[in-house]
């Protein structure tokens, strides 16, 4: 176990003692539950055991076994008694998104990890999601489903809460029929703030966080939501107010949320994670999170890099000079990522800055001589060689 | 089923106009603003994701897939965005190799669903048609968790784009096409159509 | 293969699927309807030579038993399912034993997505999704005129020689749904209105595939309204239909 997370252990128990306010919540069932499988929702979970089969096996798993083992700790740390009935599984998806399913499976997408700002705050959303599956909300959402008469929907039954994971067989096709009710959210609040506090972590982070993703979600130009944890959590007008109410009941707690400690572990995944969100075509979004990174310190040749990037695809008027700038400072930084060298040159190749471009060429190749595009560059660099001769 | 157009396919099929798939014989073929020298036949798609694309397969779409696309213009796509949500992105005519590999990994991503990664690698200029194109490698996951290979040509021919995309699964199919396909790429010819198309 | 059969219009905002699965959606709910093109192909059989104490490999079943209830939605039923994969594989072990054949069952470990194994599996499913769609369902392709059946998994296969010991492998199929009783009472009252609302039905194949080769060699498509998996007797039924004229194949039933 971390030492971060054994850290947190030893101060719940003291935190325990000096009692948390507010509605004390507990689990609606035990530990070992497991439904009979001739029940409705031993059908559910027999469904959901299948989908986790292919989860396991899914080319889109981030199999990391540093990452992964961190996850699974906090989340241990957060669940208690409940430890052993979860299974995290890391998924490599640009949206933010944390899901529960009925029989255990916990699914975090590495979008979720590049928008939170420390661990208290990543240990907010775990939280609530565990919350969601320890008062067995998934199940009876389910049932009103079924009973409902108004459900002439075409779904995979259940699953639709619990995906938004890509490359699955049994990924259900249609949207949002089954999101949470406006009393679930609430209580996955009360209670997620709850499994905050008694694990250490300052309860603030939670209305923190939603405070940021609401931000971002605004910045939303098509105001769609292609993001099937929105599409399940409906977000209530007061909900930053009663969650800003309820932490300060909260009292003492750590006063710092760990941030370097998930820094240092994301730090040799940020460019891979990212570079999936910039294929979302999400530019404002996207803007805002790389000022986010800016600020708390991600590796800056990379946020740099990603900026310019953001410029050269957006195309919006003035991006083209920006991407150069941005590209430009990347390379000053310490450890840019080589792709900068060869996207500004390519900008200094549209421009017919020649000589530039033919240089920035050359260091590309020198930083990464094993670029699958190497004989695109060489072409260039021998026909770019040839004019400036001329 | 969840798509309008299939239930219109279904419609029509209970009406007895079927969409059916088409013989594309060998020897010499032009679609799309490009000849091209079929060695073997070839099965045409009804199901064409966009006016600028012909789409053939040979065994089904699921095993392998040629898309041939040409004549396509300034500001066009090269594929019609499967959901009203989604915009795909557009080609230019100054674009560059770099640039117009995102155009076809971005454009085939959101093609299939938008929830799959493709990636490209291997870029390297060839000659197309007596001028200067190139060529790249692509590779995707399907949703299913199938892994499949694709080979691309495209040439940048006045202000058009020209491009012909080959993705076959993995295992046996794209190994035992590619010399027929490498043969193809290289005797690919730009016959523009004339006019705005 | 894991599409839904049933479908009703509803108002939930829906993800945008791709067009091979509403292909296969759009192909199997043609078939099930019976809208297919007339075609009495629904087997292939391309076995050749002594085929005694050939050893066949059966591969993990993909098997889902459901209800279907009165709004159209499947809801899988979880024992049903597990119960009929040990008849069906008792039922095929029978079978095929008395036959003549070797039958043994593929290990199914949890394999990484990558690897050859997962992927020939993988391939497998895609190869069946074709045969359904352009073999058996109505989307013909012509190059493969005159109904020529020439559907491979290709040299690949071979893996899954050396790695079961066998020369064949057998793929099988299902998705069973039966209808609720609240469905059935519908069904009843539609059709004294006089308009037809499908009931559960049984949607399989089996598919042999030459090791060797990689080629399907024998591939039974099974589409009908009847047909039950809950118990021993009932899945025997379904596995004699199943293996209909397979080579040495004298099922045994009561």
């Amino acid at each position: 176990m971390p030492v971060q997370i054994r850290y947190l252990a030893i101060t719940a128990l003291m935190l325990g003692a000096l009692g948390a306010m507010g509605a004390d919540y507990a689990p609606d069932f035990d530990p070992d539950y497991r439904p009979v499988p001739s029940s409705d929702e031993g059908g559910l979970w027999y469904r959901v055991d299948k989908l986790e089969a292919d989860v396991r096996n899914s080319p889109h798993r981030v199999r990391d076994t540093e990452l992964n083992d961190y996850l699974a700790a906090m989340v241990c740390a957060l669940a208690g008694d409940f430890c052993s009935s979860i299974r995290v599984y890391l998924i490599d998806n640009p949206h933010f998104n944390a899901s529960m399913a009925p029989n255990g499976m916990m699914l975090v997408h590495t979008g979720l990890l590049l928008r939170v700002e420390d661990e208290a705050e990543l240990a907010a959303v775990l939280g609530h999601e565990i919350a969601h599956f320890l008062r067995s909300h998934q199940i009876k959402q389910w049932r009103n489903l079924r009973d409902s008469a108004a459900s002439a929907v075409w779904i995979d039954v259940g699953l639709v809460m619990f995906t938004g994971i890509y490359g699955l067989a049994q990924m259900s096709t249609v949207g949002a029929a089954l999101s949470y009710n406006r009393d679930q959210e609430r209580e996955a609040d009360l209670y997620g703030l709850q499994l905050l506090a008694a694990s250490g972590y300052d309860p603030g982070a939670a209305p923190r966080l939603w405070t940021a993703i609401a931000e971002e979600r605004a910045l939303d130009a098509s105001k769609e939501s292609r993001n099937p944890f929105f599409a399940t959590h409906p977000t209530a007008e007061d909900r930053q107010q009663t969650l800003h109410r309820a932490a300060l009941a909260y009292g003492d707690h750590r006063p710092d949320g760990a941030a370097g400690e998930l820094r240092a572990m994301l730090a040799p995944h940020y460019f891979a994670f990212m570079r999936g969100h910039l294929q979302l075509q999400e530019y404002e979004q996207t803007e805002y999170l790389l000022g986010k990174h800016r600020r708390l310190g991600y590796p800056e040749g990379q946020v740099a890099f990603f900026t310019g990037e953001l410029h050269r695809l957006r195309k919006a008027e003035g991006d083209g000079d920006k991407a150069i700038a941005a590209y430009s400072r990347a390379l000053q930084l310490p450890d840019p990522p080589p792709d900068a060298y060869r996207e500004l040159a390519y900008l200094k190749l549209k421009d017919n800055a020649a000589p530039e471009a033919l240089q920035l060429f050359q260091r590309y190749l020198a930083a990464h001589p094993d670029a699958t595009d190497k004989a695109m560059i060489d072409y260039y660099i021998e026909s770019l060689g040839t004019q400036i001769h001329e | 089923m969840n798509n309008p157009v299939a239930v219109l396919l279904l419609m029509l099929l209970l009406a007895g106009c079927a969409p059916h798939y088409s013989l594309v014989a060998p020897g010499e073929v032009s679609a799309q603003g490009l000849t091209l020298e079929l060695s073997k036949p070839w099965n045409k798609s009804p199901f064409s994701p966009g006016p600028r694309v012909a789409l053939w397969t040979r065994d089904g779409e699921v095993l392998n897939q040629l898309f041939v696309i040409g004549d396509l213009n300034e500001g066009e796509s090269l594929f019609k965005s499967p959901s009203k949500e989604v915009a795909m992105p557009t080609f230019s005519a100054d674009m560059l190799p770099n640039e117009l590999v995102d155009l076809t990994v971005t454009s085939l991503k959101l093609l299939y669903g938008g929830e799959l990664t493709v990636t490209a690698s291997n870029l390297r200029p060839q000659t197309v048609s007596g001028g200067m194109g190139f060529r790249f490698k692509l590779a995707h996951y399907t949703r299913e968790g199938l892994y499949r290979e694709g080979d691309v040509l495209a040439r940048v021919d006045g202000d058009r784009l020209y491009m012909v995309i080959f993705v076959a699964a993995k295992t046996h199919y794209y190994p035992s096409q590619l010399a027929e396909i490498e043969r193809l790429f290289e005797t690919a010819r730009i016959t523009p159509t004339k006019g705005k198309g | 293969m894991h599409k839904r059969l049933y479908t009703a219009t509803g108002g939930a905002r829906q993800r945008p699927s791709t067009r091979l699965s509403t292909l296969c959606a759009l192909a199997l709910t043609l078939l099930i309807a019976g809208c297919a093109t007339p075609t009495h192909v629904k087997k292939v059989d391309s076995l050749k030579g002594d085929l005694s104490s050939a050893r066949i490999l059966l591969m993990p079943m993909d098997v889902e038993l459901s209800i279907l209830t009165a709004a159209g939605l499947l809801e899988p039923q979880a024992e049903w399912t597990g119960n009929a994969m040990g008849y069906m594989t008792k039922s095929l072990e029978g079978n095929f034993s008395r036959a003549g054949y070797d039958i043994r069952v593929h290990d199914n470990n949890d394999e990484d997505p990558a690897s050859d194994l997962a992927q020939l599996r993988k391939l497998h499913e895609a190869v069946g999704l074709s045969v359904l769609t352009h073999h058996i369902g109505p989307l013909k392709l012509p190059t493969k005129k005159g109904g020529v059946f020439d559907w491979t998994l290709g040299t690949p296969a071979q893996q899954l020689k050396a790695a079961g010991a066998a020369d064949y492998a057998l793929f099988v199929f299902v998705r069973d749904s039966y209808s609720s009783g609240g469905r059935v009472a519908l069904q009843i009252g539609m059709a004294i209105l006089g308009a037809h609302v499908p009931g559960g039905q049984q949607l399989g194949f089996a598919s042999l595939v030459d090791l060797n080769t990689g080629n399907v060699v024998w591939f039974n498509y099974l589409g009908r309204g009847t047909g039950d998996l809950r118990n021993q007797a009932a899945a025997d039924k379904t596995v004699a239909a199943l293996l209909d004229e397979f080579p040495g194949i004298h099922p045994a039933i009561d």
